[in-house]
Formats: C-alpha cells, structure tokens, sequence
C-alpha cells in the first residue's frame, strides 16, 4: 500500500482507508474495555499506531482484520492499567455513557458474562457476534487458525451460555 | 432470541453515539501523529541505554538483597553464638522452685485469671494476672506448623516491686503437656524487648520458614534494654510461644521471680 507523495495526499487516503475502521474498532473496545472513555483512548492509540505503520502494509483487503488486532492489543494493554480496572469494576452495566433506554436483565447478564472471559475468548466472541465478522476473519485478527479460532469461539460459547446448544448459538 | 441478537441488543443498549467520532479520532491523528512520531523516535533510540539502566538497577537490588540475607543470617548466627548472658546462679535457683500449677479437667471451664487494670502504666489498658507481672492475651494462630501453634504474648512487669531475672514456665492445664518457647522467626536472641528462652533444649521446629531450637522455659531480665514503652511506664517483654497440637489452649504460666511466685492462666 503507498500513499501519495505531498502531505495533503498522505493525510487524504489515511482518512479514508481508516476513517470506516473507527467504529467498529470503537465498539469492538467498548465491548472489551466496558468503558466508553478508554475504548475511545483505545482507538486513538490504535489510530496512532495505524498512522505509523499503514504505510508499510501491501494488502489493502486485510487493513481491517489488522486495525482490529490493533484495537484489541491496546485493549489488553488498557486493562493492565490500574486506572483503567478500577473504572470498569466500578461502573460495569451502566459503562459512563448515559443511556435512556431501561437496561434489560438479559443484556446485564450476557455483558457481565462476557466479562468474565479471559481476553482472547471475549476478543472472539465480540468480533463474531457484535462485529458479526466471519471466523477467517476472527481469526485474522487473533492472528490464529481458523479450527484454533473455532474451538475457542465453541468453548467461550459453552461459558457464557452453558445449556445452549451450540448450532443455535452459531445462528 | 439468537445469541447473536443477545449480544447486539447488550452492547447496543450501552454504546454511546458515534457521529462524529471517526473524524475526530482521524483528525487527531492527523494532528498530532507527526509530533508523537518524533518522540517515539527519541523514545526508542533511549529505549536499550533505559534498558540497561533498568537491568542494572534489577541486578543492584538482587546483589543488595543477597548481600542482606548473608548479613542476617550472619548476624543471627553470630547472635546464637554469643546469646545473652543471663545470672545462672540466680536462674537455677528459680529454676529449683517445683512446678505447682494446677490441673485442670478437660471438659472443665479454663480458670482464666482475673485481668487488671494497667492503664495508669503503658498503653495497654486490662491485663491478666495479679502482679508483679501481667500477660496480654494470647496473640495466637501466628502460625501452625506440623508440631503445634505458635504465637507471641507480651508480659508486663511492675518493676516497682520487683525487678531482675523472672523465669517463666507455662504447660497445658487441661492436657498436662508443656508450653515451649522459641526466638521469634528471624530475630536475633537478645533482641531488645524479647523474652530469652532458656532452660531445658527440648527439639526443633520449622517456624515461618526458620529451624527454631524449642526451650522449655523462658527468661526476662528487667535489667537488659527493652523497646517500645516509655521510661515511667512499666516494661513490656515480648514472648514466642507454641503449645502442641493436641493441647487445649488453657494455657498457665508459673512465673517465678526473686522475691514473688506467681501463676497467671490465660485461654488461646
């Protein structure tokens, strides 16, 4: 991938090439991080990294599954911060953002199950299931096998949701 | 509802709004990626001298925390080596005197002593016993090894009445079997404040990681230095005790000074 030689070029196509990845990159942190503040801190770091090293990337198809894997690293990074962990433990269902919506019990639930998963798996179930990325894809991201990626969806599966079959989890 | 659907409806109901925000974090980038490269740069060129600074400081401290184990062992060494010198003419006529403390049924109620008030002598406010020495509580459950439990108590001594060497000797009322002392874990003996455990040797125990010699009696000498109470206040000796496993926690002690006799019961 080359961008333009004048700074104007550069800036123009680095806007375009990772302007549609913020949000999905931010909801992908937000379900990880449960903290609207630091999933945003998250892609901005993720952003700056993306600034530095977009140039280098040659396969236009596979900035997306990369910027995520990006977003996802900050993430891990985001958590091992002191500051950042006793934010989320705080204020864990109703995050820093004001809802008006009632928060049902079941969406309390699934987000304090998801919690629960070490990062890899909650990395795989939110990319599967709220960024409905398909499995090559998830795996991409997680920079692992597809059947690895698999079987560690099937396994996150069976701890946030143990008596549900597994085919209609997958739907 | 699939779980897919689940999850949407989860974080969705969460999310905050997003207009505006891939510009903002794109513009932000723009702005200040240029200035952020610069000091990562200088960053990663400080990075491996940081490094070695960091690993050196790690081996400083390793080095330090070697060289201070060896000096505390050594210390502790030489202390065993050389302990306090205690009168032994006076000890061992403390030491004729018989054992009288009672016996105590085992499903009887422990006889504990009557507490005093000290307050006028130190900062402990009631204490066991009648004088001239009083016992604190048992601070037990210290810890519990494969022979017994351990802890530590103080011993207060009105030394308006009597001064000089105490012996103290404690057993088990309920069980008949002997009380024993020890050094506490990594202090030297002599310690200012301490109790010096003297008398018959009577084995080992591993104590909080540390081979402890067992002695079946206890020393205080008012005349040594003592820490921790202020010159009017009565002194305070601390004491590391440990009672079998199988004892029962009713604990007596026979304290026996140069003019007085006295027995205080304390319950673990």
């Amino acid at each position: 991938m080359q961008f333009g030689g004048s700074d104007v070029v550069r800036d123009r196509e680095f806007a375009e090439l990772l302007g549609p990845l913020i949000e999905p990159g931010f909801r992908l942190a937000l379900a990880m991080l449960r903290d609207a503040a630091a999933a945003e801190d998250a892609v901005q770091e993720a952003s700056f990294t993306a600034w530095r090293k977009i140039g280098r990337m040659n396969d236009r198809g596979k900035l997306r599954p990369w910027f995520l894997g990006v977003v996802a690293n900050k993430c891990r990074n985001a958590r091992r911060r002191k500051w950042v962990a006793d934010v989320s433990l705080g204020v864990p269902e109703h995050l820093s953002v004001p809802s008006t919506e009632e928060i049902s019990l079941r969406g309390t639930d699934l987000r304090r199950a998801v919690a629960r998963l070490r990062h890899d798996d909650r990395l795989v179930v939110v990319l599967y299931f709220y960024l409905d990325m398909p499995l090559d894809e998830v795996a991409a991201v997680t920079r692992s096998s597809t059947g690895a990626t698999r079987a560690r969806l099937y396994r996150s599966i069976r701890r946030l949701r143990p008596d549900m079959i597994l085919e209609e989890a997958l739907r | 509802m699939s779980l897919r659907a689940d999850f949407h409806t989860a974080f969705d109901e969460v999310a905050p709004s997003t207009r505006g925000l891939s510009q903002r974090v794109v513009q932000t980038t723009l702005a200040e990626a240029p200035e952020r490269g610069r000091k990562q740069r200088w960053m990663f060129r400080m990075r491996a001298p940081m490094s070695m600074v960091a690993a050196l400081l790690l081996i400083a401290m390793a080095a330090g925390a070697l060289v201070g184990v060896s000096l505390l062992r050594d210390w502790r060494h030489w202390s065993t080596a050389n302990p306090p010198q205690v009168n032994q003419t006076m000890l061992k006529s403390l030491e004729a005197r018989p054992l009288q403390l009672p016996v105590v049924a085992i499903d009887a109620k422990c006889p504990t002593s009557a507490l005093t008030d000290v307050s006028g002598h130190g900062p402990e406010s009631f204490m066991f016993g009648t004088g001239p020495v009083y016992s604190s509580p048992l601070g037990f459950n210290l810890t519990t090894t494969d022979w017994g439990t351990w802890g530590s108590f103080d011993l207060k001594v009105d030394t308006t009445k009597t001064s000089g060497l105490i012996l103290v000797r404690a057993q088990d009322l309920q069980t008949n079997m002997g009380a024993v002392f020890a050094l506490f874990p990594s202090s030297a003996p002599g310690a200012a404040g301490d109790g010096i455990p003297a008398g018959r040797r009577v084995g080992h125990d591993v104590i909080l990681g540390v081979s402890e010699q067992l002695y079946a009696e206890e020393v205080i000498d008012t005349s040594r230095p003592y820490s921790g109470t202020k010159k009017v206040e009565w002194p305070i000796f601390k004491s590391f005790m440990g009672y079998p496993k199988a004892a029962a926690g009713c604990i007596g002690f026979q304290i026996d000074g140069g003019n007085f006799m006295e027995m205080v019961v304390v319950s673990a």
